[in-house]
């Protein structure tokens, strides 16, 4: 009796639920099975960037949306610079250039004895090498009035692209003619250092056009901040900083910039030096290592990976390589670049594992613009190595010098804008 | 000096008019200027002053991308030094004006910097440009290539309607004498192909006329490249001061 | 051998197997020009490849032209908006090796 080729599959299939799943799991061909998890920057550079070091090798990319919104310059979608549109990525290109397949599903669960992961949907996937970027997840709980509830309302942060960004947007709007945008930033380490003080500044920027005397305060927990000098320097220049009709107050820990609860219903927060009522609120709380890094087991005390920081291996689990925001890299920065030019070490490291050689030295770097104005742009620009497994700044790179030029942050600024395209390339193209 | 006015009436009798009404008919063409609107405001271009013009390449960071003394280190970028002064503050105008695309885009860089700048100032860098001699032969030119590039230069091609390059851009690439023919010799071969390219794809549209849009329409990506060889070779033959 | 002359002789030995490792020390193992490269295309494109009117393309680029315009900009002799600090945090033999990986891409 002939069998039809669906028939051999589904009994196949059957058979295969009997069988011990790393069995079942084993991939086809010697090259292996790459199974990334976490399709944001940190996953889709690996994947790409592991094709390119290793043509023969199977990868799949586990990822639960069929598009990417970058966090990088979602700050100029709030203020109406930009479009969500002009931040989305797909993974057409991962696809068809490359060979990648891509899995819209979540992991829900992992054997890394059997080096299997659990699919919500699609059942046990095996592996030899798993890569993970599980990003960041918000801590809601440390201050009294502020939940999850709160921060998907009247508190949001905007710290992931999306939904966020526009209510942030929304809410900016609707600040009344002389009215307060009020800023919680966030204690370190949390993702995109200077972020906070791009959006204070194109807040303020905005306000100028829109709504002249409205103000832009900013309650820390911190003394200081990435780029501070430059930043501040620019705040004199366009905002008056340092001047009584400043249209940005910066408050740091040491002037009581610590909030200790928040009154969402009254739109008030209470901080060490008083309360401060106001008319829109973005609170960007404290965050740890995304919520995956967790349920794969990955998080040390602090909820944060660690990794070997020359492979990006996982000091806990063998053979599970976790890059991006959610490891720890000592000197490098919670940024997009980070994650990928980690990718790219992580890449290598595992195509060079599989095919039985020692991984070489890693080189990494990490670059942030930040717009204090549309036409005003910053830098911190850094080269990163790796010395008894930890990773450390060299010393000679840094922040971009203040000059009395105008062509210099005029220069940074069109560079950002442009960097943003040819970087989510490097990324998904 | 004759034979540059002919090629020139030429050109514009024969297709001048149709290459620019052919551009416009672009969903996004570029605007151009009016001639008499040029020649007044360009009345000012030799009237700068070098040591000014020289502060501003380093004050302003034109340095960074055209050279620190105005050699383009750099394959995306031309070099300016030894260029005519009508040209480059044609050129400026242009920009500022927002008249120009650069690599098939709405030419943002140079759009923004120009904005930086008065008359006096674009005179001023004119001047210092100027004032310096033709670029050094850049290192990646093909002496093979620019052989073949010479030929065509200097003679065109009567039967495909190509004019003499010398005609217009001189002899030995030092230009001519209308504000839109520059200097050529030892110009960056890469960043020549590219404005060849869009000069024959409608996409460059800073040539009074349509005169380069009609030029460049014939030729094949072989002799644009062979072209933008010889001229590289024309440069200055010594080492680059640093 | 008395047990002094083995003892100077152990000490020779171990003097000169320190002062080789001191000498192969002066040149700690660099990362290759393809791994220095990646951490470029994050602005200049993948594989080098990006060219338009504020990112230079650095695929085939001559290898002598983009060692000395990163020692111009590592010395500060070239004047830019980032690349300058960017250079300082590579060495001659890295800049090399990176200068070899673009040149040989086509």
């Amino acid at each position: 009796m002939p069998i039809s080729r669906r028939e051999l599959l589904k009994a196949l299939a059957a058979a295969g639920a009997l069988l011990p799943t790393a069995t079942l799991a084993k991939p086809r061909g010697r090259a292996g099975h790459v199974v990334i998890i976490g399709g944001g920057i940190g996953g889709a550079t690996a994947a790409k960037y592991l094709r390119l070091a290793a043509p023969a090798v199977r990868i799949t990319l586990i990822e639960p949306g069929n598009r990417f919104l970058t966090c990088l310059r979602s700050n100029d979608v709030m203020v109406g610079h930009m479009k969500l549109d002009d931040i989305t990525f797909t993974y057409d290109a991962l696809r068809s250039r490359y060979g990648i397949e891509v899995i819209h599903d979540r992991c829900i669960g992992f054997d890394p004895k059997r080096k299997t992961v659990q699919l919500d949907r699609g059942g046990k996937l095996g592996y030899d090498k798993l890569i993970v970027s599980p990003g960041i997840d918000m801590i809601h709980g440390d201050v009294e009035g502020y939940n999850r509830e709160v921060a998907e309302s009247v508190m949001p942060h905007g710290w992931k692209a999306g939904a966020q960004t526009l209510l942030l947007k929304k809410q900016l709007e609707a600040v009344p003619a002389g009215g307060t945008w009020l800023m919680v930033a966030p204690p370190l380490p949390y993702r995109c250092p200077p972020g906070p003080y791009e959006r204070a500044s194109l807040v303020a920027e905005w306000f100028q056009r829109h709504n002249p005397t409205a103000k832009v305060v900013i309650l820390d927990p911190k003394d200081a901040f990435t780029k501070d000098v430059p930043f501040r320097k620019a705040w004199e220049r366009l905002y008056g900083y340092n001047t009584p009709n400043s249209m940005i107050e910066w408050i740091p820990a040491a002037q009581g910039g610590k909030v200790l609860r928040v009154d969402a219903a009254a739109g008030i927060v209470h901080a060490q030096a008083g309360a401060f009522r106001a008319d829109a609120i973005n609170y960007i709380p404290p965050q740890r290592a995304g919520t995956l890094a967790f349920r794969l087991g990955l998080t040390n005390r602090d909820g944060w990976c660690p990794v070997n920081r020359r492979t990006f291996e996982s000091e806990v689990v063998r053979d599970v390589h976790v890059i991006g925001d959610a490891s720890v890299a000592d000197a490098m920065p919670k940024s997009g670049y980070s994650a990928n030019s980690q990718a790219k070490v992580a890449a290598q490291a595992v195509a060079d594992m599989l095919a039985g050689r020692t991984p070489g030295e890693p080189a990494m770097i990490n670059v942030c613009y930040s717009l204090v104005s549309q036409d005003y742009g910053i830098s911190i620009a850094d080269i990163f190595k790796v010395v008894d497994n930890r990773i450390i700044k060299l010393p000679a790179s840094g922040v971009s010098p203040i000059t009395d030029s105008p062509a210099q942050p005029l220069l940074e600024a069109i560079y950002q804008r442009n960097w943003h395209r040819t970087f989510a390339n490097d990324c998904f193209a | 000096m004759k034979k540059t006015c002919l090629a020139l009436t030429l050109a514009t009798l024969l297709c001048g008019g149709a290459a620019v009404a052919g551009n416009s008919a672009r969903t996004n063409a570029m605007p151009e200027w009016d001639s008499d609107q040029l020649e007044q405001i360009l009345t000012r271009a030799n009237t700068g002053n070098p040591v000014e013009g020289e502060r501003l390449h380093h004050y302003l960071y034109c340095s960074a991308c055209h050279g620190h003394d105005g050699n383009s280190p750099s394959r995306n970028w031309p070099s300016l030094t030894g260029q005519k002064p009508d040209y480059v503050m044609k050129t400026l105008l242009d920009y500022r004006q927002d008249m120009r695309r650069d690599h098939y885009r709405k030419a943002e860089v140079m759009t923004r910097m120009t904005r930086l700048l008065d008359e006096t100032q674009m005179a001023d860098l004119a001047a210092y440009y100027a004032s310096r001699p033709a670029p050094v032969v850049p290192p990646q030119t093909k002496p093979l290539l620019a052989k073949k590039g010479a030929r065509l230069a200097r003679d065109g091609d009567g039967k495909r309607g190509i004019a003499a390059c010398s005609g217009c851009h001189g002899e030995h690439g030092e230009s001519g004498i209308t504000p839109d023919t520059p200097a050529l010799a030892g110009q960056t071969p890469e960043y020549f192909i590219l404005a060849m390219k869009m000069y024959r794809d409608g996409m460059r549209t800073s040539d009074l006329g349509g005169v380069m849009r009609m030029f460049a329409k014939p030729l094949t990506d072989a002799e644009i490249e062979a072209l933008a060889h010889y001229y590289a070779s024309l440069g200055s033959k010594r080492e680059a001061m640093r | 051998m008395s047990l002094s002359q083995r003892l100077a002789r152990l000490f020779a030995l171990i003097t000169a197997t320190f002062a080789a490792s001191a000498i192969a020390g002066k040149e700690p193992a660099i990362a290759t020009g393809k791994m220095l490269g990646d951490t470029c295309a994050s602005c200049h494109g993948t594989r080098g490849k990006s060219f338009d009117e504020y990112m230079p393309s650095l695929a085939g680029i001559d290898r002598q032209q983009l060692v000395r315009a990163m020692r111009d900009y590592r010395a500060d002799r070239r004047a830019s908006v980032v690349m300058n600090r960017i250079a300082k945090g590579y060495d001659d033999r890295e800049i090399e090796a990176i200068a070899d990986y673009f040149s040989r891409i086509r």
